[in-house]
């Protein structure tokens, strides 16, 4: 049985997400504790819940199913959580929460691989660095158009002033494919929540015919079912066993019951800088007497063609019958190989996807590269496969910043922001243990995308199979990923922010 | 080519007879590769070239066995997490006390008693001196990473942990070459004066020889322990079991096992014919009959191994064959005012190096330490809220590695039985495993092999009772 989910309580960010074409994150200090309090608490009436997002979630199916366009939202979706410094100002004890919530980011830089300078201020940050730029709260919000969603920014910054004052406004947008500022579909890869509505209704969409075993491990092919103690607090855990739920995830505090955490972090992507770092790399394997397709490289940097056709599934070239295929794109693991998947709904043969090849060396999707350090998947690493599922988070990425043709030399990148019970086990454990780490999941070098180790050159070695399948090592220095600065979150449900903001239940609003 | 010493170490240099050592680690590493070149896949690594293909096969350094017994996983609230995590630091530091028993034609190593006899007995001037018997100790720390904490003696204070991933076949080869140079290594690693004739057996020793009686093992005579003669290096000495940590101590974890481990699991096993079988490694190596089944690294270096076998290649280790210390991440080590220090003042590496000249990380040893002139110990420091009054912390943070090196293979890779197959415990998180006969059924869940403790516990604190004094009304007295 898998457990009911509080979805009017649980923030809709959290799960299922926006996805609006429009986002703004907006990084808040507060000025003035108990009147910054009751200002925030005016904005709860706004506060998407799980259930709202599952709604418009199912319309915008709807639509696309009819062929209709998207439908345009009435109103705009909020999601707010609140820093330690804020729960702190309001008289909360914080020391028995996450420890890197606790401590915040800034302490966190330096583990995260942030060159930090002489002051111990993390170089690159822009915002989070001192007490004058402190962020206590953010407020994601979203919307299917620009102009409205600037028009709730307006107006919720003119509810919170003066009591708390902008320290960080990112407009961002869906790009064209969905694709970051590489050039790469992102989005693909989720873990499948498990849990049902109280309409009895799985949260994540089954699609795997019943009578194969893989349908209580997937919701779609390769998207692995995790329990939602990973994300949401109270809820059963993920344990080893991937099927049977583990304890309930206990709250910190009771009012974190169907709350999570977030990691927010700005990341600049600098184009020209892995442009340049991917030209060397091909120069360096044509140097070994290679033969290098144009996009090879990039594309084994991170493990997916640009449109997002998995490596393993398709080594040679993007395959748009796999890409254009929700049941595809995501289906491929790393150690062992996966044979046809029927599908449910009823037809007879049922509809079949077809098989997969196991490739735990590498030759098709490089062991160093980006989604194989971040998600081992079934492959191998120092702890182990039948802990991998532990460390997945719900990823919840926006690109920000304009195009390259607009601005050239602009800020643009990525706001990474990812939701999970443990920051410590699952964000900073896949940052630092995985993605930092020159001999961990593999020891074929650190994360060629997001991997740093605290310099500013930040040399690194990647090793992979060439074209021809020799095993080579290639220099790899840069930086084209940078943390402008981060927080980290309490996400509590509805209800614990009514109890956190003194909300009175009874009055209405 | 030659086998060369684990991390290209170069302690032979120091020696008058170098060559003469150089040689004969040479030769023992050879006698073991020799055993196993008639397996289809199996590799021998002085015939590998540049064109290899390379592996680091990663594992944590903290015994995996302590998180499955007591249940590390089990309880997501982090009070209760953090105090079974505590429990299993200490527990890993508790040194198990053996011996040798001979029954049947074999030798069996075997918890020491005094009370039954099962001590050993050093054998002087011809006889027996029952008087003197001893028993040995080795640390239980099964991931070939072994590590001993060191106080000030007068303070308490604890100023140094040192880790080391040393295999004892290596100090053995070069102690029983030049006991000079085994002497002023011990001195200079451990800090202080060791005297050399703690490191050799001073007698030949003998162990009980048993004999089943109606049902029971009876002691019937002693018989000579080979290996153990006078003049023979005993690496379980106590300089490098109680009062220090040079090399690796605990059973399985020698370079030798590593290499017989690494050489077997490239055979093709009935549960996994084809690479395309989802196995896990805890399943495979039941059925591969290799290492031991509750341990981060012998189930992943199987697991790694075999996929390179069954992908086309013939694989081993590269020379220097050796295990290494791959990763150290101390960053999250916090000084007793919860700053964060940086890593190059409380690590050093003492032997092997990051960076070998293949590029390959290859540390032997560590210390992890508090910064020059700081007026603490390790003991009021933590690495992610875990006290450092024990290794443990670090070693969880340490990833132990070894170096596979592959080329493309050719010709059948012959079908090999199951050995065992694996039976987890019906409640453990992390997971804890039985081999049992591939055709018996899994014990049943109030089966008495799940309840036996397969490691010695420290005392859980929250059983401990804190009292004002000495306890007057109750608790017993000694003596
Ligand atoms: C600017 C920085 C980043 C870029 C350009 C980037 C890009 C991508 C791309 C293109 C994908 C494949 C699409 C997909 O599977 O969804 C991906 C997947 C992923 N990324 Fe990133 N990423 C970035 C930062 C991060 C960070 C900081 C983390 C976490 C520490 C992270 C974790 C993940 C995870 C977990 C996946 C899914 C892997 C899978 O399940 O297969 N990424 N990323």
């Amino acid at each position: 049985m898998e457990p009911l989910l509080d979805a009017t309580d649980i923030q809709g960010h959290v799960f299922p997400g926006f996805g609006t074409s429009h986002s703004v994150v907006i990084a808040l200090q507060l000025r003035a504790p108990a009147e910054g309090r009751a200002a925030l608490g005016h904005l709860l009436p706004e506060v998407t819940t799980m259930a709202d997002s599952l709604h418009l979630k199912g319309s915008r199916r709807e639509a696309a199913v009819a062929g209709l366009p998207r439908p345009m939202q009435q109103i705009p979706l909020l999601a707010l959580s609140i820093a330690a410094t804020a729960l702190r100002a309001w008289g909360h004890d914080t020391s028995g929460f996450d420890l890197s919530f606790h401590m915040g980011m800034r302490a966190d830089a330096a583990s995260l691989g942030d060159p930090i300078g002489q002051d111990s201020i993390p170089v690159d940050w822009t915002f989070e660095t001192s007490e004058d730029d402190r962020v206590d709260v953010l407020l994601i919000a979203g919307h299917s158009e620009r102009v409205p969603l600037e028009q709730a920014v307006e107006r919720w910054l003119s509810m919170l002033a003066p009591h708390w004052t902008p320290v960080l406004i990112e407009y961002g947008r869906r790009r064209a494919g969905d694709k970051e500022f590489f050039g790469f579909k992102d989005g693909i890869s989720q873990p499948a929540m498990r849990g049902v509505t109280p309409g009895g209704e799985f949260v994540s969409r089954r699609v795997i015919a019943a009578e194969d075993p893989r349908s209580e491990l997937f919701a779609k092919p390769g998207q692995l079912l995790i329990w939602p103690g990973s994300f949401l607090f109270g809820y059963p855990c993920q344990t080893s066993s991937l099927t049977q739920p583990g304890a309930k995830m206990p709250p910190p505090v009771p009012w974190m019951r169907n709350g999570s955490y977030l990691v927010f972090r700005r990341l600049l992507q600098n184009v020209r800088v892995f442009r340049e770092a991917v030209t060397k790399m091909e120069q360096h394997l044509m140097e070994q007497g290679e033969n290098v397709p144009e996009g090879w490289v990039s594309a084994h940097l991170v493990g997916r063609w640009p449109d997002g056709t998995p490596l393993t599934a398709s080594p040679e070239n993007a395959d748009p019958d796999i890409s254009d295929d929700q049941n595809r794109i995501n289906n491929f693991r790393f150690f062992a190989s996966l044979s046809p998947t029927p599908l449910a709904g009823g037809g007879d043969p049922p509809e079949t996807i077809p098989a997969v090849p196991p490739d735990p060396l590498g030759f098709g999707c490089p062991r160093a590269s980006h989604i194989r350090q971040v998600n081992p998947r079934d492959g191998i690493s120092e702890i182990g496969q039948e802990h991998h599922s532990g460390k997945l988070m719900l990823r919840r990425g926006i690109a920000f910043g304009p195009e390259e043709e607009e601005m050239s030399d602009a800020d643009r990148g990525l706001l990474f922001l990812s939701y999970q019970t443990s920051i410590v086990e699952q964000f900073k454990f896949v940052q630092v243990n995985w993605a930092n780490a020159t001999q961990r999941p593999t020891g074929d070098g650190a994360d060629p995308i997001i991997g740093q180790n605290g310099t500013l050159d930040n040399e690194r070695r990647i090793q992979l199979f060439s074209p021809s399948r020799r095993q080579q090592r290639c220099p790899l220095d840069g930086r084209w990923v940078v943390a402008t600065g981060g927080g980290y979150f309490v996400v509590p449900s509805i209800g614990g922010l009514r109890h956190l903001l003194h909300v009175d239940e009874e009055s209405p609003s | 080519m030659k086998y060369l010493p684990p991390g290209r170490i170069d302690d032979f240099a120091r020696s008058s007879i170098a060559n003469h050592l150089e040689e004969a680690w040479h030769e023992r590493v050879k006698e073991q590769i020799d055993q196993y070149r008639d397996l289809a896949r199996f590799l021998d690594p002085l015939d590998a070239d540049d064109t290899a293909a390379r592996e680091v096969i990663p594992w944590t350094g903290f015994p995996r066995i302590y998180d499955a017994w007591l249940n590390i996983d089990k309880n997501p609230d982090l009070v209760e997490r953090a105090r079974r995590m505590n429990r299993a630091h200490r527990s890993a530091e508790i040194l198990n006390g053996f011996t040798y028993v001979k029954f049947g034609d074999r030798f069996f190593q075997v918890p020491a008693d005094p009370t039954n006899g099962w001590m050993l007995i050093p054998e002087i001037d011809g006889e027996p001196s029952f008087q003197d018997a001893f028993s040995l100790v080795e640390r239980p720390q099964d991931e070939y990473l072994e590590w001993f904490v060191v106080r000030d003696p007068v303070t308490n204070r604890i100023t140094r942990i040192d880790f080391t991933a040393e295999a004892p076949e290596y100090w053995e080869t070069l102690a029983e070459g030049d006991p000079d140079l085994a002497q002023e290594l011990y001195s200079e690693l451990l800090g202080f004066n060791v005297p050399k004739e703690d490191l050799f057996f001073q007698h030949d020793v003998l162990c009980p020889e048993l004999v089943r009686v109606s049902g029971r093992l009876q002691i019937v005579g002693h018989v000579r322990l080979t290996g153990y003669e006078a003049g023979q290096y005993n690496r379980w000495n106590k300089w490098n079991t109680e009062r220090g940590a040079v090399h690796l101590t605990q059973r399985n974890n020698t370079l030798f096992a590593e290499i017989n481990l690494a050489a077997r699991a490239t055979q093709r096993f009935a549960i996994r014919p084809d690479l395309g079988a989802n196995v896990d490694r805890f399943a495979l190596t039941a059925c591969g009959g290799y290492g031991a089944l509750n341990r981060n690294s012998d189930p992943t270096i199987g697991q790694s191994v075999n996929t390179l076998a069954l992908s086309g290649f013939q694989v081993m280790v590269s020379n220097p064959i050796g295990l290494y210390i791959g990763n150290i991440d101390v960053s999250g080590f916090r000084d007793p005012d919860g700053n964060a220090v940086e890593r190059d003042e409380i690590l050093t590496v003492h032997r092997g190096t990051f960076e070998d000249e293949d590029g390959l990380a290859r540390v032997l040893r560590f210390s992890v330490h508090p910064p020059a002139g700081a007026d603490y110990g390790l003991e009021s420091c933590a690495i992610d809220r875990h006290p450092l009054s024990t290794g443990g912390p670090v070693a969880r943070q340490t990833t132990v590695v070894i170096h596979g090196i592959a080329t493309p293979a050719s010709g059948d890779n012959p079908l090999a039985e199951c050995a065992a197959r694996a039976c987890a415990h019906p409640t453990k998180d992390p997971q804890y495993f039985l081999a049992i006969d591939p055709d018996a059924d899994c014990p049943a869940n109030d089966d008495e092999r799940w309840m036996e403790a397969p490691v010695t516990l420290a005392p859980d604190e929250s059983r401990m009772t804190a009292v004002r004094g000495a306890p007057r009304t109750s608790g017993e007295r000694m003596g």
